[in-house]
């Protein structure tokens, strides 16, 4: 607002002032004495004065305005005074609006703004219900005002002459506007009752002189219908109290005037040394003021404890105060302070440099507090010793580390009777003399036994404290309590000795190796035992052989890296797979061990990883594995080259994977992968024969020894064998019971069995018949010849005496028979075996056969001895084959040939006859095979028709026998 | 036993059916020989006769023996036991099928009586004679 406004504002109230004096001179009733009228005049400007003051220093602030407007409707009543009946009506219309702005004036102060709707319609509410009650009696009742004036002028715009409308219209606008007059003073009751007392100082003249003012209306309204007296008094009072309004505005201004000056007394106090929040709280009238002080960590109060609550109270502001550009503090007040920031800044400004001061204070007390309680909670030992060895101060932990319960056993002591055991207290006190004067800064461990006895062991760092002219004071040390710490050494090095001696005495290989794969080094004295005994035993090398070298190199061909894998696991946090190595010995000899690598962290606590190798020594397991495996391999090829057919099947009678030898898979016509997990009395033998193999598998599975059983096997293609087999228990060669069935393909030997036996049945049966034809022989021949000279000579003898001539000539009958007996035994003797052949060997028995021939035969035959049986046979072959050539062949000459070639005989009788023999037709042929056969000799007879017939014998000659027929030979010429 | 007995006794074998023949006298017997060998046969006409028999007949095989017995009614067949055609113990057993207890027979052979176990004894035959020891007094003796 600016000086042109407030000109005109004044200008304005000048003129109204005027027009209302002249128009009351020259028109007025006769009846009004001039002193109300200066009265009523003065009152009207006192408002306008007050509002225009007002806006001068708070142009934002509206409560100027209502006050201006109060002063200005003021003078419209003045109109009423007229006897013009229509200035009277205006003025009779209007006066009554300054209840409009004055009750905005009351409920807005003193900021200006309404706190609420209801605060704000109020005075709009009073000004309809009036203007309307007044329209109202000026329509209804030619005097509207007969209580002010009897000579009042009458309405001149009355429609009706109905007085009785007017009054109830009255008495209606009175109800209504009590009802708004205790709704105005209920609404200022309880803003006071709210307000703080800063606010009720500002509060007080205004709001007080309004209430006073509206309480007397409501009494003028009461007294206006009981007693016209009591009414006149009334009014005179209301006027005073309205009046009063602008004037106790003007000093609530002056009193803030008032309260500035009380800056100066602000300074001239705190140089005084006065409380400064008294002196603070006093000056701003605001006695819940409190200070507070910035700190990085917040705000704090004098005493330095943390002020966030008191910062953050309801109902008040923080005022900073600066000093030197800086925020040294800040005033929380109430926040009614804020009405006047003039007041405020003055009195911050007046105190900054106290408040400064006092804001170094709260920050040094609060780093006290901290160091304080610092000290006290600290695990660390702290006394503060003088010059003279006396403690002058300590912490709790001093304290209980002393074994004391009062800390004021300790102070004004000397500390060596306190922390120093008696034998050793001299000569600290000689050591601590000899410090002085300057008590270097130093370090030093001691034990000692407290005063509840107890063994401490604290390790001091002393520092000595000078004042500011250099010199030393005191002495702070501070001690850390390591009792603890020493008895865990103690122990860890009582362990690390238990674990050095396990470490030695196992039987197990242990190394420790670095990260980098090194062999530590071995010491008693230090956990990090590179190789232990057993390890330098096994290997042989010394420890300077092994420490630092890298583990890897005694690792024999790491080529799968396994090794280095393992220690790298360690390395890296983990334990790693165990690996078979072998390690190369000092000796050069290798050995095999099983190891591992576990990390293990150094026993000191200190972080570094290690890498814990330990093992067992395999190499006689691995021997004993290899030869295992040797003798596996041994089995494996005896097995495969059995001839023997070989399978391995488990208790159900399933074959084992790749369970069977070669001869089983060649001989039954499967691949090794296909007989793995059939079931044998199923796959690989003959339906017929399948359950009694299952019942007799099932017999050797319970225990029972099964002797050897010819069973039908077939082969993949169908064939059936016969197979010699039994079944044997295995020893547990892993968890399951196995058991070995052996089985020998007798089909072919069966056969041979067969053959052999009816060979030898047709050798037993030939020689029956040879003797048969041989008894018969000699029962024709030779017998009957010797019975007939039996009977004869009996007979002779009877003729002796009678008749001698008969008898002669019987003798000479007798002679005869004789002679052809004994050549018919002769024959027979050499039918049966020829003595030449026994006593002279094969070629003149063969050459006796051929001179008896009837055709002529070519020899070829050497006169080599053979064995007896290959001569008889190879005989008998050429006995029988000439006898063939004589008998049927029709031939007209013969070869014999009897030759050696390739250990054996081969003896061929070749004829040029008619051939065509049937071998299987003669028993001779026969009986002849089966001799031959004996002897493992084959005999062939070829005898196509018409080409001749050539039989064949070829006999194998031992080589043994054959040496000793040699020797034997010059015996059998002798 | 049996055979060892035997052979010590003689080579003469009187069976249990010579006490059947006994009852039949006869003063000059008539023989029929039969044995396939014609030098034995000559051989025991000569003896036989030469000690009193007649010999009324020769034949070489076991029919031809039935037939003839049947035809010349002799009083004694001397039977080798091994003819060609059927054994004498079986010619034997015909010839006491067809004519009960005639003729006596008395088995000859080569070989020796045990070499037929208890054929000779079982059969009805009177009895046995090696025929090495065949003479007159033999066969006589066996026909009591």
């Amino acid at each position: 607002v600016n000086r042109l406004a407030l000109s005109l504002g004044v200008a304005l109230l000048v003129v109204e002032l005027s027009a209302a004096l002249a128009l009351i001179a020259t028109n007025g009733q006769s009846d009004r004495a001039w002193a109300t009228v200066a009265l009523e005049g003065v009152t009207g400007a006192a408002f306008v004065v007050a509002g225009l003051i007002a806006l001068a220093r708070r142009p934002e602030n509206r409560t100027g305005i209502y006050l201006a407007a109060t002063g200005y409707v003021w003078y419209f009543g003045a109109l009423t005074e007229l006897t013009n009946e229509w200035l009277f009506s205006i003025g009779f219309l209007l006066s009554d609006l300054i209840w409009v702005s004055f009750t905005a004036l009351v409920l807005a102060y003193p900021t200006g703004r309404f706190e609420s709707r209801l605060d704000r319609s109020l005075p709009l509410a009073a000004g309809a219900l009036l203007l309307a009650t007044s329209t109202c009696k000026l329509l209804f009742d030619p005097t509207p005002a007969p209580d002010r004036c009897d000579e009042c002028p009458g309405s001149p715009i009355v429609i009706a002459d109905r007085p009785a409308v007017a009054d109830t219209v009255d008495v209606a606008t009175s109800v209504v506007g009590l009802a708004l007059i205790v709704l105005v003073v209920v609404l200022l009751a309880r803003r006071w009752r709210r307000a703080t007392p800063a606010a009720r100082r500002v509060l007080w003249p205004v709001v007080g002189a309004g209430a006073a003012t509206f309480l007397t209306v409501a009494l003028v309204i009461v007294a206006d219908q009981v007693s016209e007296s009591a009414a006149e008094v009334l009014q005179v009072l209301l006027f005073v109290t309205f009046s009063a309004v602008p004037f106790a505005f003007l000093f609530g201004i002056l009193r803030t005037r008032l309260a500035r000056s009380a800056v100066s007394d602000l300074v001239v106090e705190l140089d005084r040394g006065a409380p400064i929040r008294e002196a603070l709280a006093g000056a701003l009238g605001d006695p819940s003021l409190e200070i507070v002080y910035p700190l990085d960590s917040g705000w704090v109060d004098e005493l330095g404890h943390d002020a966030e609550r008191i910062v953050a109270r309801p109902g008040t502001a923080l005022a900073p105060v600066e000093s030197e550009g800086k925020v040294v503090a800040a005033l929380v007040h109430d926040a009614s302070l804020s009405e006047d920031p003039a007041l405020l800044d003055a009195v911050a400004h007046a105190a900054s440099l106290a408040l400064h001061t006092q804001g170094l204070q709260a920050e040094a007390r609060a780093q006290f507090a901290f160091l304080r309680t610092l000290v006290e909670t600290a695990p660390s030992l702290f006394i503060h010793v003088g010059t003279d060895g006396r403690v002058r101060n300590q912490n709790a932990a001093a304290v209980e580390a002393a074994g004391l319960d009062d800390e004021e056993l300790i102070r004004g002591r000397h500390f060596w009777d306190v922390f120093i055991d008696p034998e050793e207290r001299e000569d600290v006190i000689a050591r601590f003399h000899a410090l002085a004067p300057d008590f270097e800064t130093g370090e030093y461990e001691n034990a000692f036994v407290n005063a509840r006895g107890e063994r401490r062991v604290v390790f001091w760092r002393s520092a000595p404290v000078r004042n500011e002219a250099g010199k030393v004071t005191g002495i702070i040390s501070g001690g850390i309590d390591i009792t603890e710490r020493r008895r865990r050494e103690l122990e860890l090095e009582r362990e690390r000795d238990a674990t050095t001696t396990a470490l030695e005495s196992i039987p197990s290989i242990v190394v420790v190796v670095d990260r980098a794969g090194l062999i530590r080094d071995r010491d008693i004295d230090n956990p990090r035992v590179g190789a232990n005994r057993a390890f330098r035993q096994a290997l042989g090398w010394r420890d300077e052989q092994l420490v630092d070298h890298p583990f890897l190199d005694l690792v024999v061909d790491d080529s799968y890296g396994r090794a280095a894998g393992a220690l790298a696991t360690a390395a890296a946090g983990s334990a790693s797979e165990e690996v078979e190595s072998e390690l190369r010995c000092a000796d050069g000899s290798l050995r095999a061990f099983a190891w591992s690598a576990v990390p293990v962290a150094d026993v000191t606590g200190r972080t570094e990883a290690l890498v814990l190798v330990s093992g067992v020594e395999v190499t006689e397991r691995r021997r004993l594995e290899a030869e295992k495996e040797r003798e596996r391999a041994f089995l494996n090829a005896i097995a495969n080259n059995a001839p023997s057919l070989l399978c391995l099947i488990d208790r159900e009678g399933r074959l084992t994977h790749m369970g069977a030898n070669i001869a089983f898979e060649q001989t039954l016509g499967y691949a090794s992968e296909e007989i793995g997990g059939q079931v044998f009395w199923e796959q690989f033998v003959h339906p017929g024969d399948a359950p009694l193999v299952e019942r007799l598998i099932g017999r050797a599975a319970a225990g029972e020894v099964v002797g050897e059983n010819d069973s039908r096997w077939v082969t993949s293609g169908g064939t059936q064998l016969i197979v010699a087999w039994t079944c044997t228990p295995l020893p547990r060669l892993d968890e399951r019971t196995l058991f070995l069935i052996t089985g020998v393909d007798v089909t072919e030997r069966n056969q041979l069995t067969e053959e052999l036996r009816a060979s030898r049945a047709r050798i037993v049966r030939a020689e029956d018949e040879a003797r048969r034809v041989l008894e018969r022989n000699l029962h024709d021949g030779a017998q009957q010849r010797l019975v007939a000279i039996s009977v004869a000579l009996r007979l002779i003898e009877s003729k002796l005496q009678d008749d001698p001539a008969a008898a002669a000539a019987l003798l000479d009958g007798t002679r005869e028979e004789l002679a052809q007996a004994l050549e018919e035994l002769r024959e027979l003797a050499r039918g049966i075996h020829p003595a030449v052949l026994t006593d002279r060997g094969l070629a003149p028995a063969v050459e006796a056969l051929v001179s008896r021939a009837p055709v002529p035969v070519d020899i070829d035959i050497s006169s080599d001895r053979l064995p007896e049986a290959v001569e008889a046979a190879s005989y008998y072959v050429v006995a029988e084959a000439l006898t063939n050539v004589a008998k049927y062949s029709g031939a007209t000459e013969a070869r014999v040939q009897v030759v050696r070639e390739d250990g054996r005989v081969v003896v061929s009788v070749h004829d040029d006859g008619a051939g065509g023999a049937d071998p299987s037709r003669g028993s001779g042929l026969r009986g002849l095979a089966d001799r031959v056969g004996a002897l493992d000799g084959v005999l062939v007879v070829e005898s196509p028709v018409g080409q001749g017939t050539t039989v064949r014998a070829e006999i194998p000659v031992p080589l043994r026998l054959e040496s000793r027929a040699r020797r034997r030979r010059p015996d059998a010429h002798s | 036993m049996l055979g060892t007995y035997v052979r010590i006794e003689s080579a003469v074998l009187r069976t249990a059916h010579a006490r059947c023949v006994c009852d039949y006298q006869r003063v000059a017997s008539t023989v029929l020989i039969v044995d396939d060998h014609p030098s034995f046969r000559a051989s025991a006409r000569a003896i036989l006769e030469s000690q009193g028999f007649d010999v009324v007949g020769e034949t070489a095989a076991g029919k031809a023996a039935l037939d003839a017995v049947a035809r010349l009614r002799p009083d004694v067949v001397l039977l080798d036991v091994q003819l060609p055609d059927m054994s004498g113990f079986e010619v034997c057993a015909e010839l006491e099928r067809r004519n009960g207890l005639a003729p006596a027979i008395v088995l000859v052979s080569s070989r020796d009586v045990v070499d037929y176990g208890d054929l000779v004894q079982n059969s009805c035959a009177c009895g046995f004679i090696a025929k090495a020891d065949l003479s007159g007094e033999a066969v006589a003796a066996l026909l009591p």
